[in-house]
């Protein structure tokens, strides 16, 4: 008896979520579509939509012509639709698609064109196909440096501090962020590594806050910054809780 | 024998109240002294040292949130989608744990006074606003807070700030209404309530400029002016034939006065209205949109001599952001940041700013605690208004909310507190600026209200 509460104790300790362990959410960088949905969505899209959105997915802009789509393809994609659900997509095309008779495909049609678009954007295809449940569940990543995280997470990331003419402090030329244990209240900040691993990186995070921190004397300089994550639209920014200077450069 | 009238009856035993109507048009020009001295003015307390003589108030219908803001929070993120007890208050709706705002703050001005991204232009004028933090009011929901932030009580009989504000003043200038409401025509924001009907807002739309869509028919274009003033006269005879059977009746003399005023407006208005006359770079300055002329009309409006004008934010309850706050914001903040802040630089620019009360701010703010997800929730706990100009004091923050921005705790000020010091800054001690109305005197601040001296300059 003893043995048997004692397993069931040890199975529900197994399925909580370890404390501190990055939450990680599904996103269409997994295959989230199947190749012959996209196929048949390539048809919806050329039947219903390329008149505005071009065969490109590029958009237009030619109200004169009453031709006028935006880009579906690329940044402007990422800009409209990253940090956002498959279904945000899904529900735009049923509830706006196609333009002047919104509604009038079926479930199955706004699913395959979805499909279309995500091939469109290099999202890789599978073999389950995209459903309504699916869609649901599925993330389209924003513009990166965050991937799978949660908002709120609390981070860390090495990159150039750089104040820009308006004033805003950035991490640039940063690599992803990364995500590390809140430190114990009143505790110092950890020793900074050497950190031969944090090149220069792609990213670029505004960071909030970052005034509290006395980062001017770091201008310029290769630092360290921890806080919590933040998503606004597709962009990602950090509320910095501490900052640490790596190097006298960024190079 | 000393004989002591009432203005009521001093007007008709000058041949009736509606007989001041044809001395209409000998009004056009006199002085604020002046028209005191004619009685336009119905204030009768001791006569404080106004600073103000114009009021422009700013309202963002639907309770814009203060966290996005002017009030910035950054302990959200370390208890983000925890609920403290310190922050455990009732909310109107079901509402979660505790949403960070994700809008950078950036200090400003010579007190570097904190606001957000979203209000870059506000920011650039913050030295002359006086940000208020620690606002709160007495009731989470919109109608009765709504009626509060503009009559003083949630009644839906009282009269606005803006009725009390012209019964006690009057006006500057006889061609035009003395409160003026643009993009909005009705509710507490133009209500004269039991004051005589003369102090009503007038409403007008501002979505289109062209100033015949904002006041159509404004010209008489089948009878010249000379036959309306016969027809005018008609008229006043006829009512005094009914006012010396009946005996005065407030209302039609209100609606008398109305119809005056409206045939004055002929003269001026148009003109007045039409932003058009403006230079491009002034009308670039506030911006192509509704917000825009409305807060453009406004200066020129006090300008002429206009003694309140209520601007509203158009989409009427739009700023409450129930669900998808930051988007929202980032799409409705560029153009109210812009118009606000070419009207407070207009108005410095000219010399008006000293005189001009401008108030900005909605009927309650927002929770930082989040629902639906994506939205906030009315608090009328804690938010922020601003002031600018009208004596108070330029670039400081006022107050504090507690370390989440739910409620206010240091300097806190009511409604009330707010509405005594408006009346102060123009000269009226808010006690003593009365209505006598079933029985008893009623006043804009009920009876509560203290003077906030802090912010006064």
């Amino acid at each position: 008896m003893l043995a048997s509460v004692a397993a069931v104790f040890c199975a529900a300790v197994a399925v909580l979520p370890a404390q501190n362990q990055p939450v990680k959410r599904r996103t269409v960088r997994e295959p989230a579509y199947s190749a012959v949905q996209a196929e048949r969505g390539k048809k919806v899209y050329q039947e219903n939509c390329v008149t505005c959105h071009l065969p490109d997915l590029d958009g237009s802009d030619n109200a004169t012509a009453g031709a006028r789509g935006a880009p579906l393809t690329g940044t402007r994609f990422i800009q409209d639709f990253g940090e956002s659900k498959v279904s945000a997509l899904f529900n735009k095309m049923k509830r706006d698609m196609p333009s002047g008779k919104p509604g009038t495909l079926t479930d199955q049609q706004y699913l395959d064109a979805a499909s279309f678009v995500l091939q469109r954007n290099s999202f890789p295809a599978g073999t389950a196909e995209l459903t309504a449940d699916t869609a649901g569940d599925i993330w389209i990543p924003g513009a990166g440096g965050a991937e799978g995280l949660e908002n709120y997470t609390y981070v860390s990331g090495v990159g150039c501090l750089y104040q820009d003419p308006t004033r805003s402090w950035l991490l640039t030329k940063a690599q992803e962020l990364k995500k590390t244990d809140v430190p114990a209240a009143g505790a110092a900040p950890s020793a900074v590594e050497a950190a031969p691993n944090d090149g220069p990186g792609e990213f670029t995070f505004r960071l909030l806050d970052a005034f509290h921190y006395n980062p001017e004397p770091h201008n310029g300089h290769k630092v360290r910054v921890s806080g919590y994550m933040v998503r606004l639209g597709a962009e990602i920014r950090v509320n910095v809780q501490s900052l640490q200077m790596v190097a006298a450069s960024c190079n | 024998m000393n004989i002591k009238l009432t203005r009521r009856e001093m007007l008709e035993a000058l041949g009736g109240g509606l007989g001041m109507m044809g001395l209409a048009g000998a009004f056009a020009g006199l002085s604020r002294g002046d028209l005191h001295a004619a009685g336009l003015g119905n204030y009768a307390g001791p006569a404080l040292p106004a600073k103000a003589k114009h009021v422009i108030m700013i309202y963002l219908n639907g309770g814009p949130s203060q966290i996005d803001m002017f009030d910035p929070k950054p302990a959200l993120f370390k208890y983000a989608g925890q609920r403290p007890s310190a922050v455990d208050l009732r909310t109107e709706r079901t509402t979660a744990g505790l949403m960070p705002s994700p809008f950078e703050f950036k200090r400003y001005g010579r007190n570097g006074v904190e606001v957000s991204e979203l209000l870059p232009q506000i920011a650039s004028v913050i030295d002359d606003v006086c940000v208020i933090r620690s606002m709160y009011t007495f009731n989470p929901t919109h109608t009765p807070a709504r009626a509060l932030f503009h009559t003083g009580s949630v009644l839906a009989t009282r009269p606005s700030t803006g009725s009390w504000v012209t019964y006690g003043l009057g006006t500057e200038n006889q061609n035009l209404p003395a409160f003026v409401a643009l993009g909005n025509a009705g509710g507490p924001q133009t209500r004269s309530g039991f004051l005589p009907s003369e102090y009503q807002g007038v409403g007008f739309p501002v979505a289109d400029p062209d100033p015949e869509k904002i006041i159509p028919n404004l010209r008489n274009k089948n009878v010249d002016a000379t036959g309306q003033r016969t027809d005018m006269d008609a008229l006043l005879q006829l009512n005094q034939g009914y006012s010396k059977s009946f005996g005065t009746d407030q209302f039609l003399e209100g609606r008398i006065k109305s119809m005056e005023t409206a045939y004055r407006m002929q003269f001026e208005a148009l003109d007045l209205f039409d932003i058009r006359k403006e230079p491009q770079s002034i009308r670039d300055e506030y911006g192509p949109t509704a917000f825009g002329t409305g807060c453009l009309l406004a200066r020129r409006l006090v300008e002429a001599g206009v003694r309140f004008v209520n601007v509203d934010y158009p989409g009427g309850q739009i700023w409450d952001d129930h669900r998808d706050v930051n988007t929202n914001l980032r799409k409705r903040c560029p153009d109210m940041d812009q118009a606000a802040a070419a009207l407070i630089r207009d108005l410095k620019r000219r010399g008006m700013l000293d005189e001009t009360l401008v108030v900005w701010g909605g009927e309650f703010g927002r929770t930082p605690v989040s629902e639906s997800g994506s939205g906030r929730d009315h608090n009328p706990y804690g938010f922020t208004m601003f002031v600018a100009g009208g004596g108070f004091k330029g670039g400081i923050a006022y107050g504090a909310t507690d370390e989440f921005g739910f409620k206010a705790e240091q300097n806190r000020v009511s409604i009330h507190d707010l509405h005594a010091t408006l009346l102060n800054q123009l000269g009226m001690d808010h006690t003593k600026l009365t209505y006598r109305y079933a029985g008893r005197d009623f006043r804009l601040t009920d009876v509560s209200g203290e003077i906030v001296k802090d912010i006064l300059a």
